[in-house]
């Protein structure tokens, strides 16, 4: 995992200037996506400007509507499970009875790097069938990771002061994981759902290769087919969906980047 | 090693043994078909297996009951390593002749599959050996217990043995093609891990020149690891197509919008990230007293960062390099969907008919290559001094 560099507090922008500096990188991104995704005319004069001699410049077979409604569907669906499952996974290793698999938790996540997301999808057609289900298994295990990883360490890395003072005032221990130990973990679990979003659209990407539509169709259908304007119609799109959910969630200025 | 992680690890021991007796009397044990074709005809493991069987429960109950007994924590350890990884060896070579014994009843079409409970009592297996290992001071004993199973499995592999099962019937059909491709998806990582190393070497260093520099070569290289793999090859595309429509020196070398080039661009932009970020945060966490000593004696900059900088910062260095290495291995699978061949050719070609055989003989090499760097490199960390790496 990389490591956390240092950093110096040194000139700490407002509370106010961060505000806006953030929503000055979003908002064009946001607007972005939204562009290629409704305006077709403006699009594929943009995808015919950039490749001048392709006759077809929008992918026939699915609208670009559908694709980006596809892709965040497969996503969205993917992440809100591997939320819960992976917040229950990581608060599980961190109880009592969960104590002993914490170590064996972490280190098959990081295990699992080692296997590809889309070799997952392959692997899962003869249980699930062609389609989203695939992907969405494959997004979920790979989504879950993250997720367990950060909550641990998120939790983890509480200050023993904050817990012995949060106990010492008399709070239950739900009391106090409430209201002291996810909010001072909430900055490095935010890190961890960002990090499964971040990886999950791009898997999601991979989808059309077990026929679970999204962004990825049209540039496996232009690679198929030598038209460089299909797959930039599906991959732009992609790359603005990815950087927008990217900066919208990293914090302007505390960088917390867990994993 | 606190009292609690050695208890713990009777727990973990335990429930890989529960998980592994549940996992033979589970269905998709092995998967048995008259052809390659027809629908499949799947058994537990404990069915398969006749009295082998017994022997596995056995040694799946053996395994769980010795975690649990007040043996001595040394004895117990080699004790359960040796039967945890002894379940897992015995599944597989049962299997490989349970695939031959099927093979010679059913003719040369038979095919005999892996279920999904040999992978689960694998997993059972590697559960047990990780919770045991605990009880076992580091050193050759605990290293030679550990990877004992993954020899013995390598070596059933090596004397043919397992030559029926369904997954060594796809290798003997793509034998020449699979040789291609394993070297071609080698190819792929050690070019895009090389110039990820480069460029990551020289952009971590230049970042921990200054503030401004930091945040304008993260800036970039954030971004950069944002891309979704198969957009950002299929951005790359146009861009190389035109290159080489333009410009005859990229034409004679093979560049094109599909196959390699795109392929190293895009996984050795990946690449950079780990290695840049760790080169950065090794550099600018050197205790200065040492470069101003270092300074003292009169070294010039290019020597102290050659002589010390480096030489201190290195198992960080390394340690970026392990995550580029399985980070790229597993990337290049995408290789196959985009003309560049590699491993991902199997899987991808077995998702396109649902030959799961096919599938894994793609996914199984690159798994094994990442683990293979993945503790190579960490040996290597563990080589050069770095106690706290971890596993």
């Amino acid at each position: 995992m990389p490591t956390e560099s240092a950093r110096g507090v040194g000139a700490m922008p407002s509370a106010s200037r961060r505000t806006v500096r953030h929503w000055v990188t979003v908002a064009p991104l946001l607007a972005a996506t939204l562009w290629m995704t409704f305006d077709v005319t403006g699009f594929s004069a943009l995808l015919r400007t950039l490749v001048p001699d392709t006759p077809t410049v929008l992918y026939e077979t699915r609208s670009l509507p559908r694709l980006m409604g596809d892709q965040l569907l497969l996503v969205a669906t993917a992440s809100a499970l591997a939320l819960v499952i992976g917040g229950a996974l990581g608060g599980f290793a961190l109880t009592r009875t969960g104590r002993p698999f914490r170590d064996i938790i972490v280190n098959v996540g990081n295990l699992a790097q080692t296997v590809p997301s889309v070799a997952v999808m392959a692997l899962a057609i003869p249980l699930t069938g062609y389609g989203a289900e695939p992907v969405i298994v494959a997004l979920v295990l790979y989504g879950v990771l993250p997720i367990i990883l950060n909550v641990i360490a998120g939790i983890e890395g509480v200050p023993a002061s904050a817990f012995d003072a949060a106990t010492g005032v008399g709070m239950s221990p739900l009391q106090r994981l409430i209201s002291v130990e996810l909010p001072l973990a909430w900055p490095v679990i935010l890190g961890g759902i960002k990090n499964m979003l971040v990886i999950n659209v791009s898997a999601a990407t991979l989808g059309a290769v077990v026929a679970a539509g999204g962004l990825g169709m049209p540039i496996l259908a232009g690679f198929h087919r030598y038209n460089n304007a299909f797959i930039l119609e599906g991959a732009l799109p992609a790359i603005a969906l990815a950087l927008l959910i990217d900066r919208l969630l990293t914090p302007a200025a505390g960088r917390t980047r867990a994993a | 090693m606190t009292d609690a992680v050695r208890t713990h690890a009777k727990v973990v021991a335990a429930s890989g043994s529960v998980l592994g007796i549940t996992g033979a009397f589970v269905a998709h044990g092995l998967i048995f078909r008259p052809n390659r074709i027809v629908n499949a005809d799947p058994v537990s493991l404990w069915s398969a297996l006749g009295t082998w069987g017994w022997v596995l429960v056995a040694l799946w109950v053996a395994a769980g009951m010795l975690a649990l007994s007040p043996l001595s924590e040394r004895t117990r350890g080699v004790l359960v390593t040796i039967l945890g990884g002894a379940a897992p060896a015995l599944i597989i070579w049962r299997c490989g002749a349970e695939a031959a014994a099927y093979a010679a009843r059913a003719g040369d079409v038979a095919r005999t599959s892996l279920g999904a409970t040999v992978w689960v009592s694998l997993f059972a297996g590697y559960m047990v050996i990780f919770a045991a290992t605990a009880w076992l001071s580091p050193g050759p004993l605990r290293a030679g217990l550990t990877y004992a199973p993954v020899l013995a499995i390598a070596a059933l592999i090596a004397s043919g043995s397992l030559g029926e099962l369904a997954i060594a019937r796809e290798y003997a059909n793509n034998a020449d093609s699979f040789a291609r491709e394993f070297r071609l998806h080698l190819t792929y990582v050690a070019a895009s891990v090389g110039i990820g190393l480069v460029a990551g070497l020289l952009l971590g260093l230049l970042a921990a020149r200054g503030r401004s520099l930091e945040a304008g070569v993260f800036g970039v290289l954030n971004v950069l690891q944002v891309l979704p793999t198969l957009a950002f090859i299929g951005l790359m595309s146009p861009v190389l197509a035109s290159l080489s429509d333009h410009i005859a020196l990229f034409a004679r070398w093979g560049v094109r919008g599909v196959g390699w080039a795109p392929v190293i661009i895009v996984l050795s932009a990946y690449a950079v990230y780990p290695i840049a970020r760790n080169t950065h945060a090794a550099i600018v966490s050197l205790d200065p007293g040492v470069l101003d000593a270092a300074q003292g004696i009169g070294m010039g900059k290019l020597r102290r960062l050659a002589e010390i900088e480096l030489p201190l910062a290195m198992p960080v260095i390394i340690a970026g390099l392990r995550i580029a290495l399985v980070q790229t291995t597993a990337g290049a699978i995408v290789a196959g969907l985009v003309g560049g061949g590699g491993l991902g050719t199997f899987v991808f070609l077995g998702a396109g008919e649902t030959a799961t055989d096919l599938i894994l003989l793609g996914v199984l090499p690159i798994v094994a290559l990442a683990l293979m760097f993945d503790r190579g490199v960490l040996a290597l960390q563990r080589a050069l001094g770095d106690r706290k790496a971890h596993a």
